[in-house]
């Protein structure tokens, strides 16, 4: 009967451990947050005092963000007609400079799926203004 | 004899402090400490081109753009004056090369950007980016 009680009594008590570990995975289940990923764009600023980009210039892109439209070098487009076009831009030179003028009634997801075709198509030299 | 019988019952908690302390570590590590600057309430634009980020600039200012308007740097609405002010502080504390990212709610007008690139500029800073949720459908 001694013996039966002494090893009784040399089993390792769980239960205390068990209920750490699970009030963690509780603590842990409820508290976590599903991380998003995010992407950045680099983008140039205009100069202190420059009222707007030279758009005069030959072989330079100007695209306006208007809320639900887009213009490219004047020409009112869709954004997958304006993807089509960038595309076949950027083939014959993605260096050139994209001037994007935005209007202040745009909204701001409507800028990022410009700069994202621009990526897309390769442009990497992006001049981002206010539409005044 | 008598006394071996009482350190038997003692209850052995070893195991369990390892356990706690092993997951204590295992978040500590995990946890990414640039969460904080990041706006629960800003749900970004979603990009599918745009590179994802894999690491933070070292010197930089994040600001964020809710859908209300509101501008918020360090967790605190900011003015377009407040935050030209705030940015130069910080500009002198993490000196040239501060990056200053621009997380703006997909939802909110461009005219709030604006002002964020105005104070931007007027902090005599040049070096922005702008912010947007990976979809992960590139390689897809």
């Amino acid at each position: 009967m001694s013996i039966r009680r002494t090893e009784e009594q040399m089993e390792t008590p769980m239960s205390a451990m068990i209920d750490v570990v699970f009030l963690l995975l509780i603590f842990f289940i409820v508290t976590h947050k599903e991380e998003q990923v995010e992407a950045h764009m680099a983008i140039n600023l205009p100069a202190p005092g420059a009222a707007s980009a030279p758009s005069n210039k030959p072989n330079l892109l100007e695209v306006h963000v208007y809320n639900t439209f887009y213009t490219l070098n004047g020409k009112q487009l869709g954004l997958d007609t304006l993807e089509e076009k960038l595309l076949g831009l950027a083939m014959l030179d993605s260096d050139q400079t994209v001037i994007i003028k935005v209007s202040r009634e745009a909204f701001q997801r409507e800028l990022v799926e410009l700069l994202d075709r621009c990526q897309k198509a390769g442009f990497k030299n992006l001049n981002v203004l206010t539409l005044k | 004899m008598k006394n071996s019988k009482t350190e038997n019952i003692e209850t052995p908690i070893t195991s369990m402090i390892d356990v706690v302390f092993l997951l204590i570590i295992f978040f500590v590590v995990t946890s990414d400490i640039d969460r904080e600057s990041v706006d629960d309430k800003v749900k970004l634009a979603k990009s599918t081109y745009l590179e994802p980020v894999t690491k933070l600039p070292k010197n930089r200012a994040v600001v964020n753009v809710r859908a209300s308007g509101e501008i918020m740097y360090g967790a605190i609405p900011r003015s377009m004056a407040t935050l030209t002010r705030a940015l130069k502080q910080a500009h002198a504390i993490q000196g040239a090369g501060m990056v200053v990212i621009v997380r703006g709610h997909g939802d909110v007008r461009y005219e709030k950007i604006d002002e964020v690139v105005q104070a931007v500029t007027n902090a005599g800073l040049s070096r922005i980016k702008i912010s947007a949720q990976d979809t992960g459908l590139k390689d897809k």
